[in-house]
């Protein structure tokens, strides 16, 4: 059975000097930050330029890693900060989160589509409903079920209380249910 | 939101107390207003779990890797600083701090010991480093300054610590 190292004793192999260590710490969390970088840009190529960044960017403060928070929730911080610097480039609001009245913008999922709902996976309208949902939204959505963080760490990541990150979970959830029901009209209830 | 859902939300997620726990699954079991919730949000729970992760590029690592090697080696604290460097500013404080202490104890009066407190004859201790007014201000300032600034770096690393 193969030994893995932990993030801990790769960081500490990278700061003694060994860079090569480095890409086994992008691989393991590649998934994860460009997934995360992916619902706040919405293009694959701008993701991967921001989750490229993330890596450099932790590679230059990994020094400054306190070890006090997992090394996940560090560097899903980092991801976040450069994916909001990212947005605020591009000049898109992400300011209105918790206007309930903020109209979300959708591609037509109708049925008309080639592909008929039978022929859809379940899975693929999932994605496709989280990928409409607010960034901030998808973020907390993903960072609660894919990177197993807690609220506290959440919170962390995010910069806003635990609390607050509980009432915006709820509400995230119940938009990925109002995504899936705009995506599939009447035959959501046959999913959900 | 209503507290039901929410309940029940905190019920899934594990983040309610025992008897939270205790109190929802009675619910649940017993009211059909909880129960067809609860299946609801168990429905939308199931379908989250399908949400998957994106892949990058084949040639992400690589392309990571390549923006990495131009970067300076980032070094740990220990090895950044120079032990012989903290040693050496420990021993011009610990010299001074002794230097200090020496004046302040041959001014006391040791005949008058038994009555407390003991009187430091401070006057004394500033009028053995012949030095004029201007200079002591400083040094006492410079004092001061230190001890406000070590004060302020210990207070900064206890709130860091409390808030992470």
């Amino acid at each position: 059975m193969q030994n893995k190292n932990s993030d801990i004793e790769i960081i500490d192999a990278v700061l003694a000097g060994n860079q090569s260590a480095y890409a086994e710490l992008v691989k393991r969390n590649q998934r994860y930050v460009f997934t995360l970088a992916l619902r706040f840009t919405r293009s694959r190529e701008d993701a991967e330029e921001v989750a490229q960044d993330t890596f450099v960017k932790a590679y230059r403060s990994l020094s400054s890693y306190q070890r006090t928070a997992k090394f996940s929730t560090w560097l899903y911080t980092i991801v976040y900060n450069t994916s909001m610097t990212y947005l605020r480039k591009k000049r898109l609001d992400v300011s209105s989160i918790d206007d309930e009245g903020t109209a979300i913008q959708l591609e037509s999922y109708g049925l008309a589509d080639d592909l008929s709902v039978e022929r859809k996976s379940r899975s693929f309208y999932v994605n496709k409903a989280i990928e409409n949902l607010l960034p901030d939204d998808a973020t907390i959505i993903n960072l609660f079920y894919l990177g197993e963080q807690s609220l506290e760490e959440i919170s962390q990541i995010m910069g806003m209380e635990a609390n607050t990150i509980k009432v915006k979970l709820h509400r995230a959830r119940q938009r990925l249910k109002n995504q899936l029901e705009i995506i599939l009209g009447g035959e959501v209830k046959d999913l959900i | 939101m209503n507290t039901v859902e929410e309940g029940i939300w905190d019920y899934i997620d594990g983040l309610s107390s025992l008897e939270e726990q205790e109190a929802i699954s009675q619910l649940i079991a017993n009211d059909p207003v909880y129960q067809d919730k609860y299946q609801e949000l168990l429905a939308i729970q199931k379908d989250i779990q399908l949400i998957e992760l994106d892949e990058p590029s084949m040639s992400f690592t690589n392309k990571v890797m390549d923006k990495v090697a131009f970067q300076i080696k980032p070094l740990s604290a220990k090895a950044m600083v120079d032990k012989r460097i903290i040693y050496g500013i420990s021993a011009v404080f610990g010299v001074l701090l002794l230097v200090c202490l020496t004046i302040v104890f041959k001014g006391i009066d040791w005949s008058l010991s038994t009555t407390l407190p003991v009187k430091l004859n401070l006057d004394q201790f500033t009028s053995q480093i012949n030095l004029s007014s201007a200079s002591k201000n400083f040094i006492l300032y410079g004092f001061l300054m230190f001890d406000t600034i070590a004060a302020l770096m210990l207070m900064d690393k206890y709130l860091r610590k409390r808030l992470a």
